[in-house]
């Protein structure tokens, strides 16, 4: 039996998707280029006052009320106060005492089974300026600085990096089914501090290290992972470990210390004197959740899929919606190939799939030819390719480009192919059955492809009677 | 009896132009005798002549066309410097106007120039400036009053018609009362704060200096109002106002105490005879319970709100940067030789109170001690129509009495702040000089939105004291 006692806590900022920043009406654009999205408001001039933006506060009680949190009546905003050259006003505007989110918590699915996970609170709250480092100078570009910010914040309930990676894992999807951030981790707008402590079972102590710059899911694993074995081996050396903040270095691939906590800082938080106490509105509460990604997984676990295949589909809540539409008419294992392999193929990025060329009614009709033969195997698939690449829906090339042939066109074609390849008949009726196939080639290669080779084999064999 | 209305109707009848009428003011504020003002505004005399020619064009729109007003140095004009009256902003142009700057411009105002002021408006006495002290018009050796100091100059000594200033604690109304002006403080809500640099911002108004009430009124019919970008302002209730007298009126009990000047005490007697014999009013006294409490839950709410809102002058994006190696370094210099004394002080009795530990005990106590005041306030103004007491305890006072001691400075406060941490209305009005001529005034406290009431009685009583 294990004799360490693991816990790690999680602390996610996530930049939330609204069009103004959060209380400015300067555009929400990061890529663009430095200090072009910014005004008195967000770089702190003197004299100016924050109005917080609606659309925001909406955003972090619709995610509040995903995730299951006790939401106030009444929400106000806090300062807190430290000094950073990001942060133009010397304070920044918070939730402190009371959160947009109390407690709840995130549906996680792991290893094909939901397991909830506690929440402590989510706060919303104004994003810092981006500084660069570049030759021993710092640069500051306040494009970001004001951007909506929520915190996600966890208790230390997490006991290994697999649990922790498929908690963010889950929580990203949901924040993305819910439309309110991209959460793309290269641009930073889903980030996670952690808070790494293991104990030896039964000993109580209140050290623990806070990871920073853990800035992908593989990173934040191998991070955790590693500072869980380093504070192992010191427990086991018998040696004190200390509450440090440590940096993950992407290179060496180990954590080391960025700074030490003996003096902690005091934000002399107090409620925002610009910002009276304002109510939660009755339609933020009342507007309808979309269906979130867990309950997508059961009904497609449930309809047969893999847990691996389940998790492609509901990385996007588009091919969410989608394929739940397609099944309600269609069995899985009928459309699993159509969906994961001939439309994905052509996808770069599933989880910024947001729409196809074609409605989840078109695409049944079309699975539903095929299913009936009427529509060749072969020809489905280069409709799905060209409808892709060239953005047309499925139901234009279906009519252009297959119209079986059956009937008279058909019966006539085996004639010719008979007539024109009497020595392969011959060699077939002296007991050669294989080379049926290459009479079928034939008969295809005239019509063109159109015609299910299926029912051109069965009508060659009947017309020569074996 | 509106100057603002004589002037206007001179230039109706094109009997003077704005550009004359600025000449004559901004002659005074460039003499600047009792340095009243920290910069002035190099383009007014061209504004004035575009005003020149809409009197020719007979295009007489603004509500203030061609007033000279002038703007405390807190206050933001796009283009014009605002110093706050401190070196950390001594540079500093302001990239934007101020709402209440946009509605001036939009009635034609032309603006002189910025005035001087306690820094950061933290002070009772204007000595507290970067650019040196302002001295009170009616005796140089004394303080006009503060931290809106030039501006209850400017409008006393004719360098400007009309002022803004803005009241914290009493910064409006204790230099109008030491200069013989008037000075309102709205309504919390009633003006909008953006552009106003923060010192408070719970307690911050901005407000008008004017010498007859009629033009008081006018200005602050034109700043009031709801804006968008000051989420703490609030519609004004239009409403009709008319006094029935005798009015009653409540006297503070603490505005006889032995802290109060005689001479104070015996003009506040004769201003309420004169009011009874000429049936205006009915006197009752009253008592605020938590009035004693008042200037200490005033001192850890303000500079609690001040220590956050000074801190963005860090020397990073703005303002003075002190030369250094590293950032920390940078701050704490810039910071320790931008700042003066009374502002350090305020910020770290501020960073002190919001600590963990003393907030419970300061900070949040303060806030209940607060509201329990605002509680009294409105129960006893639920048996008056105003409340009347002095301004200040004592006369103007001379130049360096108070600066060593700086309790003794914020007691100047006693009658005031009060008042800002009610969020009410009151005014400060001119009542006589005393018998070494300084200016002795008192105040009016009514209830939210009830600045009209102090307007027409105001009037009335103006007309029975000036004829």
């Amino acid at each position: 039996m294990d004799k360490f006692e693991i816990k790690i806590g999680l602390e996610i900022h996530v930049q939330l998707k609204t069009e103004s920043k959060m209380f400015c009406s300067c555009k929400v654009n990061i890529d663009d280029e430095p200090n072009k999205n910014i005004c008195p408001v967000c770089t702190g001039q003197p004299g100016v006052l924050p109005s917080p933006n609606e659309k925001a506060v909406f955003y972090a009680v619709l995610v509040s009320r995903a995730l299951n949190c006790r939401i106030p009546e009444i929400l106000y905003f806090s300062r807190k106060n430290y000094f950073y050259p990001d942060l133009p006003k010397g304070y920044q505007i918070t939730q402190y005492g009371i959160s947009t989110g109390f407690g709840g918590e995130v549906p996680v699915i792991m290893n094909g089974e939901i397991v909830k996970f506690p929440l402590e609170r989510i706060n919303l709250e104004e994003e810092t300026a981006k500084s660069f480092h570049i030759e021993g100078k710092v640069y500051l570009d306040y494009n970001r600085c004001g951007i909506p910010l929520l915190e996600i914040v966890t208790p230390p309930c997490f006991k290994s990096s697999e649990e922790a990676v498929n908690f963010l894992k889950s929580l990203r999807r949901i924040l993305i089914h819910l439309s309110v951030s991209d959460c793309n981790m290269e641009k930073g707008e889903f980030r996670v501090d952690t808070n790494v402590s293991v104990n030896i079972k039964g000993k109580k102590s209140d050290h623990r290290t806070e990871l920073k710059n853990l800035n992908s899911l593989s990173a934040l694993k191998e991070g955790i992972s590693f500072e869980i074995e380093r504070q192992k081996k010191l427990l086991e050396k018998g040696e004190k470990i200390e509450r440090e903040t440590r940096l993950w270095d992407e290179e060496k691939r180990e954590t080391r210390v960025m700074r030490t906590k003996e003096f902690v800082e005091d934000y002399r938080y107090f409620p925002e004197p610009d910002i009276p106490p304002f109510e939660v509105k009755k339609e933020w509460l009342e507007k309808e959740l979309p269906i979130l990604p867990h309950v997508y997984y059961q009904k497609l676990i449930e309809k047969g899929a893999e847990p691996k295949e389940a998790e492609i589909i509901i990385s996007s809540p588009f091919l969410s919606e989608f394929t739940q539409r397609v099944l309600e008419k269609l069995p899985f294992n009928k459309v699993k190939g159509w969906i994961l392999t001939e439309i994905l193929q052509h996808v770069p990025d599933v989880e910024s799939l947001k729409n196809l060329p074609f409605t989840s009614s078109e695409f049944i009709d079309f699975i539903g030819k095929i299913i009936e033969g009427k529509l060749p195997r072969h020809i489905g698939q280069e409709i799905i390719k060209k409808s892709m690449e060239e953005n047309i829906p499925l139901k234009n090339l279906i009519s252009e480009k297959v119209e079986i042939k059956s009937g008279s066109e058909l019966e006539n074609a085996i004639e010719e192919v008979i007539k024109e390849n009497s020595d392969v008949v011959e060699k077939i009726k002296s007991g050669k059955v294989s080379a049926v196939s290459f009479l079928v080639g034939q008969v295809m290669r005239k019509l063109k492809g159109k015609a299910n080779p299926k029912e051109v084999k069965e009508k060659i064999e009947k017309r020569l009677g074996i | 009896m509106s100057e603002i209305k004589r002037i206007i109707s001179l230039y109706k009848n094109k009997e003077q132009l704005p550009g004359d009428i600025v000449k004559e003011y901004l002659k005074k504020a460039q003499k600047n005798d009792f340095n009243s003002f920290i910069s002035l505004n190099e383009n007014v005399l061209e504004q004035a002549e575009e005003l020149d020619k809409k009197v020719k064009e007979g295009k007489i729109e603004g509500r203030l066309f061609g007033i000279p007003v002038s703007i405390k140095d807190n206050i933001l004009v796009k283009g014009l410097k605002c110093t706050c009256a401190s070196k950390i902003l001594e540079n500093y142009i302001a990239p934007y106007d101020a709402t209440v700057i946009e509605k001036l411009k939009k009635e034609d105002a032309l603006i002189i120039g910025k005035t001087n002021m306690d820094e950061f408006a933290m002070g009772s006495s204007n000595e507290y400036s970067a650019f040196g002290p302002a001295s009170n018009p009616f005796d140089r050796e004394r303080v006009p009053g503060g931290s809106s100091g030039g501006s209850a100059i400017s409008v006393s000594a004719d360098e400007a018609l009309l002022s803004l200033g803005s009241d914290t604690g009493g910064s409006i109304r204790l230099p109008a009362s030491f200069c013989g002006v008037y000075g309102l403080k709205p309504t919390y809500g009633a003006v909008s704060r953006y552009g106003l640099v923060a010192f408070a911002s719970s307690l911050d108004q901005i407000g008008p200096f004017a010498k007859y009430i009629e033009d008081v009124e006018i200005l602050f019919d034109i700043i009031k109002g709801k804006d968008e970008k000051d989420k703490t302002s609030a519609h004004y209730p239009e409403r009709e106002i008319k006094p029935s007298y005798p009015l009653k009126i409540g006297v503070l009990k603490d505005s006889f105490s032995d802290k109060v000047e005689e001479e104070i005490k015996t003009s506040l007697e004769e201003f309420i005879k004169l009011l009874e014999k000429e049936k205006i009013a009915e006197f009752k006294e009253f008592e605020i319970e938590s009035f004693e409490y008042a200037i200490a839950v005033y001192y850890i709410v303000a500079c609690a709100e001040a220590s956050s809102n000074l801190a963005r002058y860090d020397g990073v994006l703005y303002g003075f940067k002190s030369k250094s190696n590293n950032l920390w370094d940078m701050y704490e210099k810039t910071r320790t030789e931008g700042f003066g004394e009374e502002v350090k002080r305020r910020i770290m009795l501020g960073a002190f109170v919001l600590k963990s530990g003393y907030y419970e005990e300061y900070y949040v106590k303060a806030q209940k001690v607060r509201t329990k005041i605002l509680k009294e306030f409105l129960k006893n103004l639920e048996e008056f129509d105003l409340l009347l007491m002095p301004v200040s305890p004592t006369l103007p006072f001379k130049k360096g009495e108070k600066l060593k001691d700086p309790i003794s400075m914020y007691l100047s406060d006693i009658f005031t702040v009060s008042v800002n941490l009610a969020g009410l209305p009151a005014i400060a009005f001119p009542f006589k000089l005393s018998k070494q001529g300084l200016p002795i005034g008192f105040q009016f406290v009514s209830k939210f939105f009830m600045e009209k009431l102090f307007f027409e009685v105001l009037k009335k009583i103006e007309k029975i004291i000036y004829g």
